[in-house]
């Protein structure tokens, strides 16, 4: 006899019936078939007619347009565990409910783990939207990818004379211009920050936070293809003349700071350095400049470059000097980036051969064929800091990413614990029939439900956790910036918003989350066996060993990914520690710093040396002040100012250049060591005598020293200068410093080349003050502040600190990392000792009945708790076991940010591991403690 | 033979009339519409079934699984309230139409 239901099924496919329906249809239909067989053989047909006759009724023409008919809709009923699939959409949604409505049963459970997944949700959302703001958005402006940065560069093996990155000379940059085959606009930009900005006329309303005013040429706006949203953008008309183009265009947010967003704006004026400017547009809020990170306030045509840049005149008609510029140009569509640079390098270093002039060395036409022009894609912006960032937060993300892990095998721990206890609904499933891989799946579509439950709410916490984290990644040390440089340290102000990519990488971390904690759970749930969970008492009673093997190396899992989280805090922990209590070499106690831009006054070079003296002199003598040094910069910044390798700075009169040292040049004035606490070793600090016309005198630091002379008396010796700015001249050293190491904390040996002020003015831009106080230093700031204002109304002073707080604010990214490091390490502390707690609590209520007998049998309670207890810390004895090999990995990885203490630091991995045995005996005590109340006879009853 | 139009018109008055006195299931009812029909009438498993599908859908017949001592488990069909309304209405148009039909062309109704 035929197989008839497989007959009809075939059939009936095209058709696509929910799988309940078709069962029921194929079932009715083969009876039919059957009973007309059996009748066909019973008149005499033979087997093989009776089966031709009987499958030639079943016309399958007529059997399907018939059905379509009528069983056109796919009802929504129940699942019949065990129908064929054929409807995935159906299944899903099945599936869905399902699983909601199981999730709703169990509340308890739910929020646990929806409340703990949030959180590694959203931590890891938050951290990437950092890294997003940073790393991956580009401009918002349109097609960003036509956008390119120019660059020329030296491909020799180190850049000794400037332009290394980002400078030109201004012609240079008129030549490019012309290249308007390639490029539909190219603009030039220098970025720097201004204190003298009023709004509302001279004399009025100082804003006093510095103002980021980028210097634009004229075809900016048309490059960035940015619109104005008040009155216009820069045109080429605006940049026509030097110093002959007083107008500026403000972004939003400045609009808004300064104006209250008022609607005539327009026509208003700011003045800036003496100059006044009248408000031509302002610029559309999403746009924040060129500078990621360093939002730009004004916008003023770079033919103002003189009026703006007090310090450094007549940089567009000087062809010698080089200038820090960006040049940003957007390709004509369908020029390809090899084309541009292609058009544009050749007539570019020709016109930089010309420059050099016929008469230059054969060494000098070497090194000028070494130079290039680069062609860098732009859509991302300008950002220094980037290269600066990205490390700690690579960490970061790995760190949050071990969050994210432990709370994975929590949850799926929970949900184990779950599949358990659903082990008699799942059977009973099985037993009517469903697939094991069904099942799975239904339990999969469970875990992942939670998981995007998880991930909305993470959502939430990213956004409390961002807005956290913005003012820690935007704090960096007190810098005015003048011009661009590599200023890696600077903090970044992020616009930190969930965007598109942000909001699917959540999405895409909640669908992985989901299958990864739901994996084992379903594959487990689905492998239920049917007679023993089906019988009335469930498995509960059968075997203690091996039972809870899958939950147990989760929580050791887990207690292996929190060490290197928690080994990691601590690491970073007493780094910042190491650093802030760092021997500076200087007097922590009563120093008040004070940064101030005296360029912007308008004094340059050998005009700034008198202004040095009169605010060291009016400074010194208020009372409450014990003396005053006056640097010109680069102290307690993080970084030095001048400086380079020592062979191409200097050498000693008579012998040739030595390497093997860097070296920091810094410009000082008389009582510097007395005032700072820096002590002297040999000879003399500067005096007010060593003025301009004085012999050139230099001090120098015991490393350099010791690198230069070993053993001898440095004092007396000639330095000779190898910049080419100084001319060969030289400098007899008078005086040896013990080394301070407060230019660059986390220093290596330095040598420190210092130099009297009046004697090298070439270096006097920005002025550094430290103020050695009696009593308090902060408490002297209002009449120091008072006292420059005094001395000159139009001083910027930019920052006033103790010692300490400047140190906090160069130490921010140390901070940044180890404040965050400390929370990702007590969160995973936390989700270990749930996670511990839950499956021990489990254990133990499973385990009532053994426990029960063994106390029947003459068992203590202690015993019994000891039992416990060293069953769980035999999982953390596990975890560490595991987790500090694989800490010591990858500890590895962040030891180039570690300073005073090594990757393998054995006092920070037996503490944490510590920390990790107290917080597992902690978790462990209570369900020990009721494991050690159990009553014999109720235990037993519980049977 | 009847000419198809004609059939699928009556079909449904035939299997209600078949289940009107008891439940019946599908093969029963093919087996009677062909004995008492002398052969005449047949109906093979991919129209009848269909046929019995929209008339439960439209609430004229309910089928239900019965299982009987001895017997296999089996659909069983049977006349709803509604089902026998139309049951009664149709009989009365058939009645109304074979009058017609003896009328002008003289035929007397089997």
């Amino acid at each position: 006899m035929p197989e008839w239901k497989e007959e009809i099924r075939e059939r009936l496919a095209d058709l696509k019936l929910a799988p309940p329906r078709e069962t029921e249809i194929v079932e009715e239909l083969a009876q039919h078939l059957e009973d007309r067989y059996e009748e066909l053989l019973t008149d005499g047909a033979t087997e093989e007619e009776a089966a031709r006759a009987v499958l030639a009724e079943l016309t399958r023409s007529i059997l399907v347009r018939e059905l379509r008919r009528v069983e056109r809709t796919v009802p929504d009923e129940p699942v019949v565990w065990g129908a064929r699939r054929r409807n995935v959409i159906a299944d899903v949604w099945q599936d869905l409910r399902y699983s909601l409505r199981g999730l709703r049963k169990s509340p308890g459970l739910t929020a646990v783990a929806v409340l703990s997944l949030a959180v590694g949700i959203g931590a890891n959302t938050a951290i990437f939207s950092v890294i997003d703001a940073l790393m991956f958005r580009t401009l918002p402006v349109p097609k960003p990818e036509q956008l390119v940065q120019l660059t020329l560069t030296w491909d020799g093996p180190q850049c000794v004379v400037p332009p290394c990155t980002d400078a030109y000379i201004y012609p240079q940059f008129e030549m490019l211009r012309g290249r308007t085959d390639v490029f539909s606009a190219i603009s030039a930009i220098t970025i720097l920050d201004r204190s003298n900005v009023t709004s509302g006329g001279p004399g009025d309303d100082l804003d006093p936070s510095p103002v980021r005013v980028e210097l634009v040429s004229g075809s900016y706006f048309l490059t960035m293809g940015v619109q104005a949203v008040r009155g216009r953008t820069l045109t080429a008309d605006d940049d026509r003349v030097p110093d002959a183009h007083p107008v500026v265009v403000i972004s939003y947010a400045y609009w808004k700071r300064r104006f209250g967003l008022a609607p005539d704006v327009l026509g208003r004026t700011l003045e800036l350095n003496g100059t006044t400017y009248t408000i031509l547009g302002v610029t559309s809020p999403d746009f924040s400049g060129a500078w990621v990170g360093r939002p730009t306030d004004l916008w003023i045509p770079m033919m103002m470059q003189s009026q703006v840049m007090p310090e450094r005149p007549g940089m567009l008609t000087n062809s010698k000097k080089w200038f820090d510029l960006l040049v940003v140009a957007r390709l004509k569509p369908g020029v390809t980036v090899q084309q541009a640079r292609a058009a544009a390098e050749l007539p570019f270093l020709q016109d930089l051969r010309e420059r050099a002039g016929t008469n230059s060395t054969a060494q000098e036409t070497q090194r000028l064929a070494r130079y290039h022009l680069r062609l860098d894609p732009f859509a991302w912006g300008y950002s220094p800091q980037r290269e600066g960032f990205a490390q700690p937060l690579t960490i970061l993300m790995a760190m949050v990413g071990l969050v994210l892990l432990i709370v994975c095998a929590n949850v799926a721990n929970l949900l184990l614990a779950r599949s358990i206890v659903r082990r008699r609904e799942i059977a009973l499933r099985l037993a009517l029939g469903a697939s094991r891989l069904r099942i799975a799946r239904q339990l999969l579509t469970e875990s992942v439900v939670l998981a995007l439950m998880g991930g909305v709410c993470g959502l939430f916490f990213a956004v409390l956790t961002t807005n956290a984290l913005s003012p820690t990644v935007s704090s960096g040390p007190a810098k005015m910036i003048s011009g661009m440089g590599r200023p890696q340290d600077l903090g970044v102000s992020l616009d930190l918003h969930l965007d598109s990519r942000v909001l699917a990488f959540t999405s895409a971390a909640c669908l992985l989350t989901g299958i990864l904690f739901g994996l084992v759970p379903a594959f487990r749930g689905s492998r239920v066996s049917l007679a023993p969970s089906l019988s009335e008492h469930g498995p509960n009673t059968h075997g203690a060993g091996g039972r809870f093997g899958l939950s147990k190396s989760l929580v050791t899992a887990q207690v292996a990914l929190s060490l290197p989280l928690l080994i990691g805090a601590g690491l970073f922990f007493r780094t910042l520690h190491n650093l802030k209590s760092e021997d500076l070499g200087i007097d922590r106690q009563h120093l008040l710093l004070v940064w101030t831009a005296p360029e912007q006054t308008g004094r340059v070079g050998q005009a700034l040396v008198p202004f040095y003296r009169t605010v060291q002199e009016r400074l010194a003598a208020l009372p409450g002040v014990r003396s005053v040094a006056v640097i010109n910069g680069g102290f307690l910044q993080g970084v030095g100012s001048e400086g380079g390798a020592t062979e191409r700075v200097l050498k000693v009169e008579g012998e040739s250049p030595k390497a093997g040292l860097s070296l920091n040049i810094e410009v000082l004035g008389p009582k510097h060591f007395e005032t700072i606490g820096q002590p002297l070793l040999l000879g003399r600090e500067f005096t007010d005598r060593d003025d301009a016309t004085a012999p050139k005198v230099a001090v120098i630091n015991f490393t350099l020293a010791r690198f230069l002379f070993g053993t001898q008396n440095p004092i007396g010796r000639r330095l000779v200068s190898l910049l080419e700015r100084d001319s060969g001249a030289a400098w007899e050293i008078v005086g040896v410093v013990k080394d301070a190491n407060h230019s660059a904390l986390r220093g290596q040996k330095i040598g420190k080349l210092y130099y009297a002020y009046p004697q090298y003015t070439s270096l006097l831009r920005q002025m550094e003050l430290a103020v050695l106080t009696t009593g308090s230093p902060t408490s002297e700031a209002p009449r120091v502040r008072q006292e420059l204002r005094d001395i000159d109304p139009r001083l910027p002073v930019i920052k006033i600190d103790s010692v300490d707080e400047q140190l906090d604010d160069v130490l921010a990214r140390e901070r940044f990392m180890s404040g965050l490091a400390a929370v990702f390490g007590g969160l995973a502390v936390l989700l270990v000792c749930v996670g511990l707690y839950g499956v021990i609590s489990y254990i133990v209520a499973r385990r009532t009945n053994e426990i029960g007998i063994r106390l029947a049998l003459g068992a203590t309670p202690a015993k019994v708790l000891r039992m416990v207890l060293m069953e769980s810390l035999q999982l953390v004895f596990a975890g560490i076991a595991i987790g500090v090999p694989t800490t010591l990995a990858l500890t590895r990885l962040i030891s180039s940010r570690l300073f005073g203490v090594t990757a393998t630091d054995l006092l920070t991995i037996v503490s944490a591991a510590l920390l990790m045995i107290a917080v597992g005996a902690l978790a462990a005590f209570l369900p020990a403690q009721r494991a050690a109340r159990v009553d014999p006879l109720v235990a037993l009853r519980f049977e | 033979m009847l000419d198809r139009e004609l059939k699928r018109g009556s079909t449904e008055l035939l299997i209600l009339a078949l289940v009107e006195d008891r439940p019946r299931h599908g093969y029963e009812i093919a087996k009677l519409i062909e004995r008492r029909s002398d052969g005449v009438l047949q109906f093979h498993v991919a129209s009848l079934y269909p046929l019995l599908y929209r008339l439960e859908k439209r609430g004229l017949i309910n089928g239900r699984w019965v299982e009987k001592a001895g017997q296999r488990r089996r659909r069983y069909y049977k006349l709803t309230v509604a089902g026998q309304k139309i049951l009664t209405q149709q009989r009365q148009t058939w009645r109304d139409f074979f009058a017609a039909l003896d009328h002008v062309a003289g035929i007397n109704p089997a």
